[in-house]
């Protein structure tokens, strides 16, 4: 097991409510699962508690383990965890450096902290860049890009760390479309040669489309973890306020009027819908083909 | 309130170009939607309308005031812009305040103030938070003090850049009941985001940016039928509309409910 969170409740200083209530799961090498909740369900939580921040960073109160590369988070430093598992921040502003005049430093900032060889630095930086299509910006102050240029340069950043456990705190959430998909791309690459993702996200079609598993939280619960297609069509969705792609929506609303067979499990891509939208035509003609039938 | 821009070029210090010559009308009562890539000019574009940035060639006119010979405070009376990111925007320690300060500059008596304020935190569902530190709320909170800020100053234009992200499904319905509301007080509103789901059923008309230039200006169903202008520019049709355009419907639906109406028409 890369990650195995045991009983975690973890409680931020100077508040009553847990972010996170008795969690339990536990993740193997080469997985991607996806975590989505509404706004305020403990994603974010989650995820620093994952990247070993929690709680030596933010204090507070946490009862149970999180094991994350073998290593207990309550008994090793944060910086201990720094080369095998990359966090990305939901804003990148707050992740960088601060102290870098150009994207090519920025991204170089932590593979110098890393003590990575001089030498070997630039092929990982320019891989990095490259990989998140960046590189013709190299020279830019991170100050100057557009919000969805300085969330790939935040992404990028992790990337050229090359961490066994990736963990990205809606890394899409101010991309456009393309960006959105280039991104998923990058982690089912990195995810096929082994490394370990966890991704809160609010774009259910791409954890339907690229997720190996997806856990929905909420008000610091874990209320459904399974495959996507399960937790996804999942009518609990629906009170938890976390909803339905269209997709779903349209299957489900389109039973009453025979649009959809009763018989198929509700879809959750574009291909699940094309094919039981296209499935209820053709038995919804089966009738009167019969009726025409002489014999 | 008319909106024009016309042959519009911006380019920031250190000569990256922005914006490569615009043209757009938008008459009063739109609901435009403004898409295209990251770094497409969409954000330099907004800034425009509300005077944060004056055009290097070309003009940019609200009604009948042009933004180059206007302060920004002046057209602040008829176009408000909330930011991508609202800690970019927000200053004030109390929500109450800092949704005020729009208002209150503007020259409005307090009273005038206080049911501005009050009006605009309660469209936002803010009303209960109004004491608090607006850094003490969440992301999403914050977005929301940021959009009621905007809403107080009771504008006849919106410009809103990307106030969906980072929005969670309710947040995003609410968002599109807010738009509807807006719309039916007869509102101009602008909206940049990349949540196509979200625009399709929200917006009316699409403009396309792409490094600059509009690429493609069009009523949403028209829009959408441009698939391979849309994919070499970086977008994906919304969910409903690529499903409608699988299963070869003549109309494309928008929602869930015109694909509904549509297919059972069609089947």
């Amino acid at each position: 097991m890369v990650i195995d969170v045991n009983g975690l409740t973890y409680t931020y200083p100077s508040t009553t409510n847990p972010a996170l209530k008795s969690i339990t799961f536990q993740v193997q090498s080469g997985q991607l699962v996806a975590v989505i909740g509404p706004n305020g369900a403990g994603k974010s939580t989650l995820c620093l508690a994952l990247a070993g921040l929690i709680p030596a960073l933010f204090h507070g109160q946490m009862q149970g383990t999180v094991m994350v590369c073998d290593m207990d988070t309550q008994q090793h430093a944060p910086g201990q965890f720094a080369g095998q598992v990359g966090l990305v921040l939901q804003n990148p502003i707050n992740q960088f450096s601060g102290m870098c005049y150009t994207v090519y430093e920025e991204v170089a900032f932590g593979l110098e902290n890393l003590g990575v060889l001089r030498e070997l630095m630039p092929k990982r930086i320019d891989q990095a860049l490259q990989q998140v299509g960046l590189a013709e910006l190299s020279g830019r102050s991170p100050y100057t890009l557009s919000s969805g240029q300085q969330q790939r340069l935040a992404l990028a950043s992790i990337l050229s760390l090359e961490p066994s456990v990736l963990l990205l705190d809606e890394p899409t959430a101010m991309l456009d479309p393309q960006g959105s998909q280039d991104v998923f791309e990058i982690i089912q690459r990195l995810v096929r040669a082994g490394t370990t993702v966890v991704i809160a996200e609010h774009h259910l079609e791409w954890i339907a489309q690229y997720a190996d598993r997806a856990i929905a939280l909420v008000d610091g619960e874990m209320i459904l973890d399974g495959a996507p297609r399960d937790v996804l069509s999942s009518p609990v969705l629906l009170q938890a306020g976390i909803g339905w792609l269209r997709y779903t929506q349209a299957a489900k609303r389109g039973q009453a009027y025979g649009l959809w067979p009763t018989n198929y499990p509700l879809p959750v891509t574009l291909e699940q819908a094309v094919t039981g939208f296209q499935q209820a035509g053709l038995i919804s003609s089966e009738p009167e083909t019969n009726d025409a039938d002489p014999s | 309130m008319l909106i024009r821009v016309d042959d519009i070029h911006f380019a920031y210090p250190g000569g990256v170009k922005a914006l490569d010559g615009i043209s757009v009308t938008i008459q009063p009562g739109e609901k435009v939607a403004l898409v295209g890539e990251n770094g497409s000019g969409k954000t330099t574009l907004a800034r425009h309308l509300n005077g944060l940035l004056r055009p290097q060639a070309g003009s940019v006119w609200i009604g009948e005031w042009q933004t180059t010979q206007n302060t920004t405070a002046k057209l602040a009376r008829r176009v408000a812009y909330v930011f991508q990111n609202p800690d970019e925007q927000l200053f004030r320690q109390r929500v109450w305040d800092e949704v005020a300060f729009g208002p209150q500059n503007l020259g409005y008596s307090p009273e005038q103030v206080r049911i501005m304020v009050e009006n605009a935190l309660d469209l936002m569902g803010l009303s209960g938070l109004s004491h608090l530190n607006p850094r003490d709320l969440g992301y999403s909170g914050r977005k929301r003090v940021a959009l009621a800020s905007a809403l107080a100053m009771q504008t006849p234009v919106l410009v809103f850049d990307e106030p969906t992200a980072g929005l969670d499904a309710k947040e995003l319905e609410y968002l599109g009941l807010v738009i509807i509301s807006l719309h039916q007080q007869g509102k101009t509103i602008v909206i940049i985001s990349h949540d196509m789901d979200f625009l399709a059923e929200s917006m009316d008309r699409f403009i396309l940016l792409n490094n600059g230039i509009v690429s493609l200006d069009a009523p949403a169903q028209q829009f959408f039928k441009q698939k391979i202008l849309l994919e070499t520019s970086g977008l994906v049709a919304p969910q409903i509309t690529r499903l409608s355009q699988s299963l070869r419907h003549s109309d494309l639906a928008m929602s869930v409910d015109q694909f509904l109406m549509i297919r059972r028409r069609e089947r």
